[in-house]
């Protein structure tokens, strides 16, 4: 009775494709354990071993793990509902007009939107009490001190890519919001005027601004995210993995 | 035939020709590569910065013409000095004591945009109450800490006001009251 798909399954196993994809042999030894890890691409970050303490959730909150997570998703709902918004002021299609129809007309729009907005609020939260939780481990001490400057980094842009996405919907609480930070920005020493003037496209919140900040927070920002995350997590590994207890 | 050994003089001889004779290929192939990158990253500095700065503004920041000094007196005469709102670029024409001026409607409190109020005869700011007189933009009440800021008018060849928007070249007073010194276009 089982024979056939067990032929099948031998078959598959030893077939040219299978033997491309797999070059170890199911991981119940040690040598095909660790290769399994090693030759995939999604698991090769991770060491082959974990120590017992580093999956200890009251240790590490997973809070690093879930700004991971959090940034994927906000990843995925983003750039589908780039299909349906326009970074204009004015006209037939604009902004303000697509986040309302995202939210009335679109099938599914309204929960992609609120994913995006809840998921942005979640990583900004999380990824704070990952630093939080970073700091009372004692984890930014040597030899971890550059992944911490990375992190405080990746804080930074995680800032700037919740306050670029607080504009795109274009209402009275996001103008005068980043009206205000018009005017932080005109504040910087020597050159505030001029980096205000350049970062808006104009000397007050307009399609100019819209446009920038939209291209920022779809392109600039998440691309600098996603290479400081990379540093972040390769030099995990090589600072010796998650800290140990005190 | 050339050999090598002709060629990489000895690492005694201290002269100019010396040192550069000196640069194995190795070195110069990086010294190559590394000059051949900075190159790069500053041209695509010097390109991007100049490219990222706009140079058409439309609305607020535009030389914005306004019509005849005439016209726009003439249209004061006819509604009682009404002052008239000018959308895109963000300002009041306004009938001063003698003259015209051009007020940027900024509320100098917090920044909200000043509407004209018809019926209370006055600017009047929706955020915080601040009151801006009818022909002079001084503060008659409320937070703001001093008048409308002013921009600068010329009368162009054609007898055309130009109101210039740029907020960052304004008239800026500081005393709370008329002064006359501020007209550009007088009557």
């Amino acid at each position: 009775m089982l024979e056939i798909p067990a032929q099948i399954w031998q078959k598959t196993k030893t077939s040219y494709i299978w033997r491309s994809l797999f070059r170890h042999g199911y991981p119940d030894s040690r040598k095909n354990q660790s290769l399994a890890v090693f030759t995939n691409v999604f698991l090769h970050l991770h060491p082959v071993k974990v120590r017992r303490h580093a999956l200890a959730i009251p240790y590490t909150w997973c809070m690093g793990g879930l700004s991971f997570f959090l940034f994927l998703i906000l990843t995925l709902t983003g750039t589908l509902l780039m299909f349906y918004y326009h970074p204009s002021v004015d006209g037939v299609y604009n902004a303000y007009g697509d986040i309302k129809d995202l939210e009335t007309v679109v099938v599914f729009g309204q929960l992609l939107r609120n994913m995006h907005r809840w998921a942005a609020h979640g990583m900004v939260i999380t990824v704070f009490l990952h630093m939080i939780r970073v700091f009372y481990t004692g984890s930014y001490k040597p030899p971890r001190e550059f992944n911490w400057v990375i992190g405080t980094l990746l804080f930074f842009f995680t800032i700037l890519l919740s306050y670029t996405g607080y504009l795109l919907p274009w209402d009275q609480l996001a103008f005068w919001a980043v009206t205000v930070g018009y005017e932080i920005a005109r504040a910087s020493p020597f050159i505030g005027d001029e980096f205000a003037f350049v970062l808006f496209g104009g000397y007050q919140l307009g399609p100019n601004a819209l446009l920038r900040w939209y291209v920022l927070h779809v392109v600039g920002l998440p691309l600098t995210v996603g290479f400081l995350i990379a540093i972040h997590f390769w030099r995990i590994r090589k600072d010796g993995g998650i800290t140990g207890p005190l | 035939m050339l050999r090598a050994k002709d060629v990489i003089r000895p690492h005694t001889d201290t002269t100019v020709q010396g040192l550069i004779g000196r640069i194995k290929r190795r070195q110069l192939l990086r010294l190559g590569f590394l000059g051949g990158t900075l190159l790069a990253i500053t041209e695509i500095t010097v390109l991007v910065v100049p490219f990222i700065r706009v140079n058409k503004i439309l609305g607020l920041g535009a030389k914005i013409p306004v019509g005849t000094k005439q016209s726009i007196l003439d249209n004061f005469k006819a509604t009682n000095d009404t002052p008239v709102l000018n959308l895109e670029g963000k300002f009041f024409l306004i009938h001063a004591p003698g003259g015209i001026i051009a007020a940027y409607r900024k509320c100098t409190h917090l920044g909200c945009s000043v509407p004209w109020n018809a019926s209370e005869d006055q600017f009047h700011c929706p955020c915080h109450g601040s009151l801006y007189d009818k022909h002079t933009a001084v503060v008659k009440g409320g937070p703001a800490p001093k008048p409308l800021q002013l921009f600068h008018i010329v009368n162009d060849a054609s007898g055309t006001l130009i109101v210039d928007t740029n907020p960052l070249n304004v008239i800026d007073r500081q005393a709370n009251a008329w002064d006359p010194k501020v007209l550009e276009i007088t009557e």
